[in-house]
């Protein structure tokens, strides 16, 4: 083992000392800029700086994978196709049902008087970067400030929930996903006869958690769950968007509650492009 | 090669492994658990920089993973600092060209690192979250095996040199 003198390992001491100084201080300014509502420009000015250079390698990556995959998915195309032009078929059946349905809803509410919901802007954007820092369930996303992105916006896709922005800088935003242990959304049950309210937690994985529900709130494994239209710690997220269904209903340990699993609508680790309403 | 050549070269690696990391970082992983090439990086790097170049790379890729996470800021900074000190520490007292250790340092490094920042930044879900870390410091010692030539190819010259 070499000897390390004196001088050297002040040199050392120093450096590290200092590092982390710097570290906490970049930390406490990020809060206090993000306590404000803002977003710090040290974080703003690297994911402006390096965002396109990742999308060149994303791009890349995609490209050599589009041109390749072929090899790989082989027959298995074929049958997907066989599969996705059936559910075509039952899809347009349903969106027709839906727009009678709309249009006598849309009836029936004029008739009582009710104001009708008037439909939220929506901003498309890419996913630049899904999981960038593995830990946290958090995409960023090709959208920022200078289109009018805002803390606390909701995100979304055509199958349902995904998340709520948390921090823009001028051409990025930071959404948390509803499968990060710090989101929560109100939610109820979509099925007429149940409409039961809770909250749905993520817990870090791919599913979430159903909590907080009434003891004998009337809950079946395949009932879809949605927004309930009520407050969440980051603002309130509009009523009636799709967040999953439910996929396992068990007693906890106790035997005295329920542990109900929801499974997300939309596929997260799949985002390419998602809408946020503003 | 100089001094700062080397450093040159090895931040300009380890901004390549930070890119590659936010492009297409989510296929890298088991189960939902995630592999992270940016402290793999920056781990195998402190091996060839030093305590105290060890430390500013870890400010660096500390600074870099937090502007992305846009949480624990703070703690992810310092948690990076400290394992880029630990490691470039060791640099003097073990054999550093070798693959085996960089992996071995990739995934012990990752373990330490993270569970240093469950205990600055402590998390829900316990379990998932050290389950987590574990495949992930099994995922970190694997790349070890492609970023350490990485590295070694970066910085051939200067170790003919000196």
């Amino acid at each position: 083992m070499l000897p390390i003198d004196r001088e050297s390992q002040r040199r050392r001491l120093i450096a590290v000392a200092s590092c982390i100084i710097i570290g906490i201080l970049l930390g406490v300014w990020h809060n206090y800029q993000t306590s404000r509502g803002r977003s710090d420009i040290i974080t703003n000015t690297i994911r402006t700086v390096t965002t396109p250079f990742a999308n060149a390698i994303s791009a890349t990556g995609g490209w050599i994978a589009r041109q390749t995959g072929w090899i790989f998915a082989g027959k298995g195309v074929a049958e997907e196709n066989a599969r996705l032009k059936r559910e075509n078929g039952a899809l347009l059946e349903q969106a027709n049902a839906n727009r009678e349905a709309i249009i006598a809803n849309d009836r029936l509410r004029k008739q009582l008087g009710f104001a009708n919901d008037p439909k939220q802007p929506r901003l498309a954007a890419e996913v630049v970067s899904r999981h960038p820092f593995p830990k946290f369930e958090t995409i960023i996303i090709s959208r920022g400030s200078r289109d009018g992105v805002d803390i606390h916006n909701v995100v979304v896709s055509a199958e349902g929930l995904i998340g709520q922005v948390y921090d823009v800088s001028s051409t990025t935003s930071a959404v948390l996903l509803i499968t990060d242990t710090g989101a929560a959304v109100g939610a109820m049950v979509q099925r007429a006869e149940s409409r039961a309210v809770g909250v749905v937690k993520g817990n870090g994985s791919a599913s979430l958690n159903l909590n907080y529900l009434a003891k004998d709130a009337d809950v079946k494994v395949g009932d879809e769950i949605i927004t309930s239209g009520m407050g969440g710690p980051l603002g309130v997220f509009p009523k009636g968007i799709v967040i999953g269904s439910i996929s396992h209903i068990k007693s906890d340990a106790s035997g005295s509650d329920r542990i109900i699993t929801v499974k997300p609508a939309v596929a997260l680790d799949h985002l390419e492009e998602v809408f946020i309403l503003r | 090669m100089s001094d700062n050549q080397r450093s040159f070269r090895i931040v300009g690696v380890l901004l390549f492994l930070f890119l590659v990391q936010i492009a297409i970082g989510p296929i890298l992983h088991i189960r939902g658990h995630y592999a992270n090439l940016s402290l793999t990086g920056l781990l195998v790097a402190s091996l060839y920089g030093g305590a105290v170049q060890g430390c500013r790379l870890g400010l660096l890729m500390g600074i870099l993973e937090a502007s992305f996470a846009v949480r624990y800021v703070g703690s992810i900074i310092v948690t990076r600092v400290i394992a880029g000190f630990v490691i470039g520490s060791m640099e003097e007292r073990i054999f550093r060209d070798n693959i085996a250790i960089a992996c071995l340092t990739a995934a012990g490094g990752t373990l330490a690192a993270e569970t240093l920042f469950f205990v600055v930044a402590p998390q829900p879900a316990v379990i998932r979250w050290f389950t987590g870390i574990v495949v992930e410091s099994v995922l970190n010692g694997l790349l070890g095996l492609l970023v350490f030539p990485l590295f070694h190819l970066a910085l051939r010259k200067s170790k003919a040199y000196s």
